[in-house]
């Protein structure tokens, strides 16, 4: 796209304030967070239906309050949803945003690059 | 003949659609910076120590904005609306003009010299956080020397450390207070889009 082309100042725009949503802290994830999240992405690779007590009981997580604490955090982030139980509405199962399966996406597209380099470089 | 005439009043048309919207741009981009001009004037009058040094000068935001995403037309836009605001400050035409022009072209360098610094490409695709920060601050800087430059080269006195830090200053903080703001407003606004 040349730079005279009508479209590029919207496409420009949209950088930015893809650049500015960058400044704001909120947004970035802290490592512990960022760990929970990668572990639900392979709980959901393996299809596994996975609810906020199966997480909370795990321990993997630190104490159930902290990984009660982790999750809302997530959600409050946008990177996972907690959908009620059809069955029982006691239980709330663990599900991903449209954000994390961008975040996964993303996360493949790099792997597989990754990869694609690697061969060409041997 | 008449495919012809079809032809060249659909080019007709599209010319002046495209004129139009050239200058509705145009106008939008200046009176938004007219309107953060007078905000500021109202909120940090208080803070400033002359007409052009304050603590806070939140248009110094577009003067990075506007050169970024709108190239030419933003940099027009910002010498235009600076040479309508300037008026009740200088009545010297030529020297409103020349004031308007730094307003304008001051960001340029700015954002000239972050490009060497740390590299973002024509389309902006790879802009970050760290980007706007260090144009910030460049723009900041260049505005805050070329206008006293400019000041003392037109008559007035040697400009002072401190003035020249006022400048600097002032425009950093502005900027700062935008775009955190615009970053706050943009992140709850996803947030809002992803909530269940």
């Amino acid at each position: 796209m040349s730079a005279k082309h009508p479209g590029s100042e919207h496409i420009k725009i949209l950088y930015l304030m893809s650049a500015l949503r960058s400044l704001a802290p909120m947004r970035k994830l802290s490592a512990d967070e960022a760990w929970l999240l990668d572990a639900l992405v392979l709980r959901w690779h393996e299809h596994e239906e996975l609810t906020v007590s199966d997480v909370m009981s795990s321990g993997e997580f630190g104490s159930q309050t902290t990984s009660y604490r982790r999750l809302i955090s997530l959600r409050d982030k946008g990177f996972i949803n907690l959908t009620v139980c059809s069955e029982d509405r006691r239980v709330k199962i663990v599900e991903p945003s449209e954000h994390a399966r961008m975040y996964i996406r993303e996360l493949e597209n790099g792997i597989t690059s990754l990869a694609q380099g690697s061969n060409k470089l041997a | 003949m008449r495919r012809a005439r079809t032809s060249l009043r659909s080019i007709g048309s599209g010319t002046l659609s495209s004129a139009l919207r050239y200058l509705l741009t145009f106008a939008m981009l200046s009176g938004a910076w007219v309107w953060l001009y007078k905000l500021n004037a109202m909120a940090f009058d208080w803070l400033a120590i002359s007409w052009h040094a304050s603590a806070i000068f939140l248009p110094a935001a577009l003067r990075i904005l506007y050169p970024l995403a709108f190239g030419a037309r933003g940099i027009a836009a910002l010498v235009f609306a600076g040479y309508i605001v300037i008026p009740q400050y200088a009545s010297d035409p030529l020297h409103r003009l020349a004031l308007a022009a730094l307003s304008g072209l001051a960001p340029v360098a700015g954002i000239a010299a972050s490009n060497r610094i740390m590299y973002f490409s024509p389309d902006l695709s790879n802009l970050t956080g760290r980007h706007i920060l260090l144009i910030s601050t460049a723009c900041a800087l260049s505005n805050a020397v070329f206008l006293n430059a400019y000041l003392w080269l037109a008559g007035s006195e040697l400009p002072s450390f401190a003035h020249i830090g006022m400048v600097f200053l002032g425009d950093v903080s502005g900027a700062a207070i935008v775009f955190f703001g615009l970053s706050l407003i943009l992140n709850l606004k996803i947030k809002a889009r992803f909530q269940p």
